[in-house]
Formats: C-alpha cells, sequence, structure tokens
C-alpha cells in the first residue's frame, strides 16, 4: 500500500479517520434527531416498517469483517453519494409540498444533507490516500421519483433510517481502518485489490 | 302485445318511427312508409337507440366525461329530446345513479357531453354508463316510447388490472367538511388488515376481491403535509395516500394601491382566514388591470400576513382597475379596487440629503428622491430647526498631540451635570436638548493619552450688536435697572449681572421678566456669613460673638443678621438648620448692625446645640457658619433631684414606723399570730435527746428553706453499701434495726434534707469517709427517682432508657472513678451543675442527686429529669412523680424515719 509507507501518510490517514468517526457520530445522532421530527411532522407511525427503498444502499453486510479497506471506502462512499442524490431529491420535495411551512424541518433536512456531502468527500480523502481515488460518479439520473406523496414520505423514512444505520457502520469502518497495520483482523489496505 | 312489439322492432330498424298522419312529409324526410294500415298509425314510436361516441375519466377529479350524438338530422327542427343516463359500479353492475338530461334536436346531429362526478374514486372499481332517449314527436298521435339503453361502456377500477394496487384518490385537496370515499386495491391473494384515516381506523366496505373502501365524513383541516390514509395488508406492507383538507381561499381585505416613485405600483391586502394549505397547493394571487388586460402573478410569503404585490407603472394611464384574483385547489376569490395613481403617491424618504453655504445669510441644499414625478407636483417640506447650538472647532493636528478618539461633551447648570455625551471621531458634532435650561457647555477631546482640558461656553445668548448702554441706581436694597420697552419682544426680559469685584472670574447671574416689565431691582446676598466663636457658655446659656464680613462679600447692604439654634449632634449627618424643619429651631434675628455678640438664654444643661449665623441683605440670606456647643451640666439642680426623693422616702419611713408603733398589737394579731412553741411538742422531745451530744444540728428552725433532719441509723456489720433499690423499696424501713437507737448512736449520721442546699450536707460519696463503714445513697426527694438494678448483660444502652432526659451526651463510665478525683474537682461538680457538650471527663456524676450505680461502684451517668443549670432541681417532673408508688413511699419512709425514729 503505497500511502501506508510514509509515516506522515499513516498519520494523515489516522487524522482523517478519527475526524470521520466523530463526522460520522455527529451525523448519526443529528440524523436520529431528524428521525423523530420528520416522523411527527409527516403523520407517520415511528414503528411503520419500510421495505427496501430503491436507490438506498444497505448497511447491513455479510462478512463484514472480512471486507479490506478500500472495500469499505468504496461501499460507504457508494452509499453516501446515493445518500446525498436521495436527501437533495427529499429536500426538493418537501420544498414543493410544504413551502415555507415548516422550515425547522426544511432547516435540519439540509443540515444532514450538508453533513452527507462532507462525509463523502471525507471518503474522497480518504481513498485518495491510498493512491487509489475516489470512483468517478455515475451519471444514473436522480433516483426514481416515488409516483404518491405518501410513498415519498416513507421513502423519506426509509432513506433516514438507513443512513442513520450507515452512520454507525462508518464509526465502525473508520475505527477498524485507523487501526495500525496488522494490528485489525481485517486485511491491510494494500492487499486491497 | 306480440304484433307491437314486433312492429316496434321493425319500425326502428327501418325507419325510426311509426308512420304519422301526413305521410307524405315523413317521405319527403327519408322515412319509409313501410304500411298504410291504419292500425299501425296508432302504434308506437320508439327512437332509435343512442350510441355512446366516448366516456373519458378523470381520476383526478372522479369525474366521467359521456359524449353521444343526437342523430338531430333524423328529426324535424325544435323537438324535445330527453335522455337518461343510467351510472352502475362494482362487477355486479349496482345502479348508482340515473339523471335525465333534455336537450332540442335541431335538425343537425349535435354531439351532446355530460360530466357526472363521482363519490367515490374512479380507481376504486369499474364504472359502467348507458344511455337512452325519449323523443316527443309532437307531430306523432301514437304512443312514443324510450329508446333501448345503449351498449354499456365501461371504465375499468384498478382492481381489474392485475398488476395495480394502491390507496385511492391520490394526494387530493377537498374543502374542510367534506365527505370523502378512500378505497385501497391491492394485489390478487392479499388481504387488509386495516384502514386508516390519519390515526383513526375505520370500518371498510368491500368493493371487490381487491377492492376495499372507507367513508370519512366532515374532514376536518389538515396538518401542513396532509393527513395519511393508510391501508395496511396483511403481509406487513403498507399503503397510503394523503389527503390535503383545507379552505378555499378567503376574499382579499383592505386591498390598496400606492406607488412610491411611478415606476411601480404597489398593493397590500390582508388574506384574511389562511387556507391551511401550503407548497404548491398553496393560496396564488394574481393582479389583473382591467384597462390594460395586463395581468401579474404575485409572488407572496405564506408565512407573512400581509401581502404584497408589484404592478408596472403604464405609460398614459392614470387610472387603474385592479382585480385581486385569489385561487387555490379548493376555490377561489377576488377584490377590486379602481385607483387614480396620481392621487395614491407615497413617496419614500429623500436621500442624498446635501447643504452647501451660499453666503453667511443662505444655505443651498440638494436631495434626490428616486422616480419619476413628472406628472404631479410634488411638493417637499424643509424643516430648519434652530436650536441652541453652536459649533466647536476641531482641534488641529498640532494641537491634538495624536490621534482624537472622541470627544466628550457635557452640559452644567452650576455644578450638576444635565447632560454627558461621548461623540466619537470623525464626528464633531452633537445635538443637546437643553429644554429650558441654559447651561454651561464643556467639550473635552480625549486620545489614547487621555483627556484634554475642557474647553467651556454658556448657551446663554450674549447678543454683541445693538447694545444700548442704560443707567442703573444703586439703591439700598439693589440696583434699580430700568429699561425702554421693546415692541418686537414677546418672551420676555432676561437681566443678566456680574461681580465686577474679585480676582475670580466673573461669574453672571440672571433673572427673566415678563415681557411687560420695564424695570428691575437686582438684588444680591452676602457671599459669606460671618465668622462667629462662642465665648461662654454655662448650663442654661450661650454667649456667641462674631466678627463683620469683609466689605467685597457684602454684596449690598447688608440688613442684619440671623442666629439660629437648635438642639443637634455634631456627629449626627444634619442639614442646614434652616432647611432642616426642625421644630425646636429658634431664630434671633439682629437687625443692630452694631451689635457683635449674644447671649442665647433658657437652655437645657449638658445638652448640645447647634448655632448657625448668617447674614442678609436686601437680595437675600448669606450662606450660614455653622458651629456646635454643648452646654455645661446644672449641679444645683442635680442635688435637688437626688435630695427631694431621699427626703420623701425618710418621711415615709419615719411615719410608717410611727404608725407600727402605734397600732403594734393589732399588726401583731392579724399578721403574726401566736405559734405553739414546738419544744412543747412530744414529738420533739426525742429530737431533744437525740440531738444532745451534737450541738451542730439544727432541727426545726425557722429557716426559709424548712430543712428536714435526717437520721439514718445504720449497723456497722451492715452490708458495705446500701443499694438503691433497697432504699426505695417498701421494705427499707422493716431492714432498719429498730431498737439501734441507743447503742449505735456513734454510726448515725443525721442529714439535714432542704433540695436548694441538699449538697452542703453531703460533701463527699460515703467511700471517701475515712472510717466510713455506713453507705448512705441519697435521693432528691423532689425527683422521686427510683435507679434500678441492672445486669451485666444492659449496659449503656439501658442507662438511656431508664435515665430519661440526659443532656445531649452519654457519660463514659470510666470517667466517673471517683476513686482517682481531686478535690478541686469536685469542687467544681458541686458548683458546675448541666454542662452541655463539654468533656465529659470533667463532669462529676456524684451530685447528690444522681443515682448510684450498682454494676460500677459509681455513679450513674444520667439525670432523671432536665435539671436547670445551677439549681439542680428537676425542671420537668419525671413520669415516675405521678404513675410509680414507690416514691411515694420513698418519701413517706423518710418522713416516718423522722417522726418515728423518736417513738424507737
Amino acid at each position: 500500500m503505497a500511502g501506508a509507507d510514509s509515516p506522515s501518510a499513516a498519520l494523515r490517514r489516522h487524522d482523517l479517520c478519527a475526524r470521520g468517526i466523530r463526522l460520522a457520530g455527529k451525523m448519526r445522532s443529528d440524523v436520529v434527531d431528524l428521525l423523530d421530527a420528520y416522523v411527527e411532522r409527516q403523520g407517520l407511525d415511528a414503528s411503520a416498517s419500510v421495505a427496501a427503498v430503491e436507490g438506498v444502499p444497505l448497511a447491513a453486510v455479510e462478512r463484514w469483517d472480512e471486507q479490506t479497506g478500500t472495500q469499505r471506502l468504496l461501499e460507504n462512499l457508494a452509499a453516501y453519494r446515493a445518500f446525498r442524490s436521495l436527501l437533495a431529491q427529499m429536500l426538493e420535495e418537501q420544498r414543493e409540498q410544504l413551502g415555507e411551512a415548516d422550515a425547522a424541518l426544511d432547516r435540519a433536512l439540509a443540515a444532514v444533507l450538508l453533513q452527507v456531502s462532507a462525509f463523502a468527500y471525507h471518503l474522497e480523502e480518504l481513498l485518495r490516500l491510498e493512491s487509489r481515488g475516489p470512483p468517478s460518479e455515475e451519471e444514473d439520473g436522480p433516483p426514481p421519483q416515488p409516483q404518491g406523496l405518501f410513498e415519498q414520505k416513507l421513502r423519506g423514512l426509509g432513506v433516514l433510517r438507513e443512513l442513520a444505520q450507515w452512520a454507525v457502520r462508518s464509526a465502525r469502518d473508520l475505527r477498524q481502518l485507523a487501526k495500525p497495520q496488522g494490528a485489525g483482523s481485517s486485511p491491510s489496505l494494500a492487499e486491497s485489490p | 302485445m306480440e304484433e307491437r312489439k314486433k312492429l316496434t322492432k321493425f319500425i326502428i330498424k327501418d325507419c325510426g318511427f311509426a308512420i304519422g298522419p301526413k305521410p307524405a312529409y315523413w317521405a319527403r324526410q327519408g322515412m319509409d312508409i313501410v304500411e298504410r294500415d291504419s292500425r299501425l298509425c296508432y302504434a308506437l314510436f320508439i327512437p332509435v337507440t343512442p350510441r355512446i361516441l366516448s366516456l373519458t375519466p378523470d381520476f383526478s377529479t372522479s369525474t366521467l366525461n359521456l359524449k353521444w350524438s343526437d342523430n338531430g338530422s333524423l328529426f324535424p327542427d325544435g323537438l324535445d329530446a330527453v335522455w337518461q343516463i343510467q351510472i352502475l359500479r362494482k362487477e355486479t353492475m349496482e345502479k348508482v345513479t340515473q339523471v335525465t338530461y333534455h336537450s332540442k334536436l335541431t335538425h343537425e346531429d349535435i354531439i351532446l357531453s355530460w360530466n357526472w362526478t363521482s363519490d367515490m374514486p374512479l380507481e376504486c372499481t369499474s364504472h359502467y354508463v348507458k344511455i337512452r332517449c325519449y323523443i316527443n314527436v309532437t307531430q306523432f298521435v301514437g304512443l312514443k316510447e324510450w329508446s333501448d339503453w345503449s351498449p354499456v361502456e365501461v371504465i375499468p377500477g384498478k382492481d381489474t388490472d392485475p398488476s395495480e394496487s394502491g390507496v385511492f384518490p391520490l394526494d387530493t385537496v377537498v374543502a374542510v367538511g367534506s365527505d370523502v370515499t378512500f378505497c385501497c386495491v391491492h394485489e390478487e391473494g392479499q388481504n387488509i388488515t386495516n384502514m386508516s384515516y390519519g390515526s383513526k381506523p375505520y370500518p371498510m366496505i368491500q368493493l371487490s376481491s381487491r377492492s376495499h373502501a372507507i367513508r370519512v365524513l366532515n374532514a376536518s383541516a389538515s396538518d401542513t403535509s396532509g393527513t395519511n390514509v393508510v391501508c395496511r395488508l396483511n403481509n406487513g406492507m403498507m399503503e397510503g395516500t394523503v389527503l390535503f383538507v383545507g379552505y378555499a381561499p378567503d376574499t382579499p381585505q383592505n386591498l390598496s394601491c400606492e406607488t412610491p416613485n411611478f415606476q411601480i405600483i404597489k398593493c397590500t391586502w390582508k388574506p384574511g382566514r389562511p387556507s391551511g394549505l401550503y407548497g404548491k397547493r398553496r393560496t396564488k394571487y394574481s393582479l389583473f388591470e382591467r384597462t390594460s388586460g395586463k395581468n401579474v402573478s404575485c409572488e407572496v410569503n405564506e408565512m407573512n400576513r400581509e401581502r404584497v404585490c408589484g404592478f408596472p407603472v403604464l405609460p398614459d394611464q392614470k387610472t387603474y382597475d385592479f382585480i385581486l384574483g385569489v385561487s387555490n385547489p379548493i376555490g377561489q376569490a377576488e377584490s377590486s379596487l379602481l385607483v387614480d395613481i396620481t392621487q395614491r403617491v407615497h413617496p419614500k424618504t429623500p436621500e442624498k440629503l446635501t447643504v452647501s453655504e451660499n453666503n453667511s445669510t443662505s444655505i443651498h441644499l440638494r436631495w434626490f428622491i428616486n422616480g419619476s414625478f413628472a406628472q404631479i407636483r410634488l411638493l417637499c417640506q424643509i424643516e430648519i430647526s434652530s436650536g441652541h447650538s453652536e459649533q466647536k472647532l476641531p482641534l488641529s493636528l498640532s494641537e491634538a498631540n495624536g490621534r482624537i478618539v472622541s470627544h466628550e461633551v457635557s452640559c452644567y447648570l452650576l455644578e450638576t451635570p444635565l447632560v454627558h455625551k461621548v461623540v466619537t471621531e470623525p464626528s464633531n458634532s452633537t445635538e443637546i436638548k437643553l429644554g429650558k435650561n441654559d447651561c454651561v457647555i464643556s467639550v473635552v477631546a480625549k486620545n489614547q493619552a487621555g483627556s484634554s482640558p475642557p474647553s467651556r461656553i454658556t448657551s446663554v445668548e450674549l447678543p454683541t450688536d445693538n447694545i444700548i448702554t442704560g443707567q442703573a441706581v444703586a439703591m439700598g436694597n439693589g440696583i434699580n435697572v430700568s429699561w425702554d420697552s421693546y415692541p418686537n419682544m414677546t418672551c420676555g426680559y432676561v437681566v443678566k449681572w456680574c461681580h465686577s469685584s474679585g480676582s475670580e472670574p466673573y461669574s453672571v447671574d440672571w433673572q427673566k421678566f415678563p415681557s411687560n416689565t420695564t424695570n428691575a431691582v437686582i438684588k444680591s446676598a452676602p457671599k459669606s456669613a460671618p465668622n462667629f466663636t462662642v465665648e461662654e457658655t454655662s448650663s442654661d446659656s450661650i454667649l456667641v460673638k462674631w466678627e463683620d464680613i469683609p466689605i467685597e462679600e457684602c454684596r449690598g447692604f447688608l440688613k442684619g443678621y440671623l442666629l439660629s439654634f437648635a438642639k443637634g449632634e455634631k456627629d449626627a449627618i444634619k442639614p442646614r438648620l434652616s432647611e432642616s424643619g426642625n421644630p425646636e429651631l429658634k431664630v434671633n434675628n439682629i437687625t443692630n448692625l452694631t451689635q457683635k455678640s449674644m447671649k442665647i438664654l433658657d437652655l437645657q444643661g449638658k445638652t448640645s446645640y447647634q448655632l448657625e449665623l448668617q447674614a442678609y441683605t436686601a437680595g437675600g440670606l448669606s450662606p450660614p457658619n455653622s458651629l456646635y456647643v454643648v452646654t455645661k451640666e446644672d449641679s444645683v439642680g442635680l442635688i435637688i433631684a437626688i435630695l427631694i426623693p431621699v427626703a420623701v422616702v425618710v418621711l415615709l419611713g419615719v411615719m410608717a414606723s410611727i404608725f407600727c408603733y402605734r397600732k403594734r398589737e393589732w399588726i401583731k394579731e392579724t399578721f403574726y399570730p401566736e405559734i405553739p412553741n414546738p419544744e412543747n411538742s412530744k414529738a420533739l422531745q426525742f429530737q431533744r435527746n437525740i440531738c444532745e451530744g451534737n450541738k451542730t444540728l439544727k432541727t426545726l428552725e425557722m429557716n426559709p428553706c424548712t430543712p428536714n433532719s435526717v437520721e439514718v441509723v445504720e449497723a456497722q456489720s451492715a452490708a458495705p453499701k446500701i443499694e438503691d433499690t433497697e432504699m426505695m423499696s417498701p421494705a427499707a424501713d422493716t431492714t432498719m434495726p429498730e431498737d439501734g437507737s441507743d447503742s449505735e448512736m456513734e454510726n448515725h449520721v443525721v442529714v439535714s434534707y432542704c433540695p436548694p442546699i441538699i449538697e452542703e450536707e453531703i460533701s463527699n460519696p460515703p467511700t471517701d469517709e475515712p472510717g466510713g463503714s455506713s453507705q448512705v445513697v441519697y435521693i432528691d426527694i423532689q425527683s422521686m427517682y427510683q435507679p434500678q438494678i441492672k445486669s451485666e448483660e444492659e449496659p449503656e444502652i439501658d442507662i438511656v432508657t431508664t435515665a430519661g432526659y440526659k443532656p445531649q451526651m452519654q457519660l463514659s463510665v470510666s470517667a466517673l472513678n471517683t476513686e482517682s478525683r481531686s478535690p478541686v474537682e469536685e469542687e467544681l461538680d458541686k458548683t458546675a451543675g448541666y454542662r452541655p457538650q463539654a468533656n465529659t471527663n470533667a463532669w462529676n456524676m456524684d451530685t447528690p442527686d444522681s443515682p448510684g450505680s450498682v454494676e460500677s461502684n459509681n455513679e450513674n451517668a444520667s439525670f432523671g429529669s432536665p435539671c436547670s443549670i445551677n439549681s439542680r432541681q428537676f425542671l420537668l417532673p419525671s413520669k415516675d412523680d405521678e404513675d410509680s408508688p414507690k416514691p411515694i413511699n420513698i418519701g413517706w419512709s423518710f418522713t416516718h424515719f423522722f417522726q418515728n425514729k423518736p417513738n424507737d
């Protein structure tokens, strides 16, 4: 792994991981708050089960501990890029449906979108440090828009719930990455494909 | 009937109606005359079956649009046609409604259209439509009947499409109070668990195997995000829709339009009741001007109560006929206003006001008002306020000693600051509202290092032109000034003067006079009071002497002196005597200016007086000089004050003695009856016998405390210690040797019992007696305390429980060892009494009223009742006093002992 060769790169990675973990923690806390507000303002049932929403990446993964560092970063990046797009769409829908009637929810949603964008950028930085560079963003276009407003509400709920899960997983991923080479059970970044 | 039917069919098929009375006419119109059989002429007229051209659904509004042709070209002009339309629903084709539609035939084929709005979303289930007609052919005299029903047209519901599911209607908006039907269409094989509107479940109506409905009546206003209608399926999934319930827009109120600049017209209004709809369902406004036909849509903030919309000013148009249109998905409203815009101008505040000086008497003002006001006369007002203001020049660079940070401007009336302002650079002017006061204005420049000396000006205007020098005449009581009446004067006159004597800077005084006055007398009070001293004081008088005031401080002719005095301490902070309002204040007016001393009489001895001396002229009083004097003590009065009461007391004593002497017999009988001689008492014979060898015994002496003598007779061979229980038990009497009074005389310990002085009699514990073979434990009779024998297993706790009140401590038993006690300690113990929270080692438990302890051979460490600190009398009676019969027995044992002993 090229990035891990020099001590300064290792230090930089460690620093990026540490900051990423803090950012994920803050994001998790804000998303949980936003979830509460969202459920209340949209008149939803907090216990409602939502089917897997199309376009929303799942945080749960099999054989998590067997993943390489690069794999982790790439999955994270793909997820947060998807969240960025989904949240932007949610924000737009929210403004279209409610106008200026619910400024607090609008602000909270915008704040989380900003954090997601920042976290995606953070992951890109980490990938750059691995001499790998982030993959180019695929221009898939916006995710398919739900037909009905109720579906929109449910999808928003699904997006926020999954984002809360991802914030936890990302913190764990970064903690794994921050471990000194060889200390963790996961293969080192150098072994990544 | 069979025949008729046959005919009808035939006719309908071939010509459309039966033969009329004018066969030739009908034939010309293209109708075939089938038969001329007169029987048929009275048969039936049945129109041809209408055909539906189209049936179009609008799912968003649940509306069906039906189109068909009236086939009017077949009929003469002007016939009435009646159409029956039937709506059916569900697979079972239940009839929902049947309506009748009237039209007139125009001898042309007209396509007729009819709309029907369903109370149930069209998606919920299939809807069917069919139509038939009746044509009122007036010329036909026979029977006329309805045509056959047209073939049914169907709008299939979503439940017929296997791929469709969902809750309908999809995201609609209805008015508050509406009744709404929702249906849930699900996939085949699934079941609906429940359907809810908001959080409330509703009973379901089955429409088909895949579709169920709920009906919500009188819907109330929804939240900003709408009300969710949720359909829960048995597989755990949810389908749903959102219903927005709000109000149609209110008519805009208080619409008014004005222009600030002839470029744009601003119209404002109040929206009235909120619609409760937001975002893309919000109420939208548009401003339509009827004259020009121009329409402007208004972007307004939903959260703002006041709405504003701009409309451009059109060239060459003065009158504007505005219609403000308001609409939302539920309804619309409008409000109109006709306005001449030249009469509705509200210019903005002029900007960029600049003042340039033309000459000493005129200035040039420039300002800018954004807009094109050419078509109206714009009136500008200029307000010139000439306040009391003078400008101080800013310091030059050389004077500033660095950068000036700020100026401090203060305004003083005499010494009282009225205004204080800090003017920061670069501003070098400020405004001070003086009100009716003139004041001295001081300006101090400040830089980083500190403040400059103040620069002062007075706000009093002293005109420098047209000075007319007049004459003033000094009189006895002032200076008489007169002036000519000045015709333009309206407010009045101010006379100012200053004292020319002295080296100090002139201080200007002034006085205002009304406008009708033309003369005044300027008076002035002395500047200082004469210095004065106290020459002599006695118990009732003070002699005061003073000096003349220097002539330059008189400021006029002295009229006299005022000497004021009142009681007053020097230390107390008091205002001037003349201002204190002291009711005892006395003022002596000395008008003889040659008099330089005065004796104040009728004062009280040994009292502090405050004296004040002021001089006065016709102009007023000088400030006072003040002194404090204490008068001397009046010794004669004191002696008299002592002697008189003493003499009175002596006199009374003498008189009482004489009285008592003269009435001694009567007094003796009344207050001092003869008492039988106790020595004659038989009981005391015993006392005498017993006490023969002991001269110190004092029995039945007339003593305030009435001491009782206790004689304890005990055998040498008895147990070395008598325990409390034995002492207090009723059997104690029996243990006493009844006949040992003579033989054991030496072992008798006679104790005089007297509660307050009992310790006098018992100085030491019995163990301390050198040859003390007998031990006596004393019990305070008043306490009636009954010590108890305690077993070894009951140490301190029992002491506590049986002891009653303990003064805030537990005493250690080890501290009570009497063997190690020094005499000093014992002496202390006798007088110490109760010592709260003291060192327990210093405590003496050996007080006579302390009960003995069995197991420790020491005194018990507790008291039976709260004791007063010194008296050792129990403050509270012990319960045992009332309840236990034993102490009574003890008491009796003592008294019996006294009384029975002689008998022994």
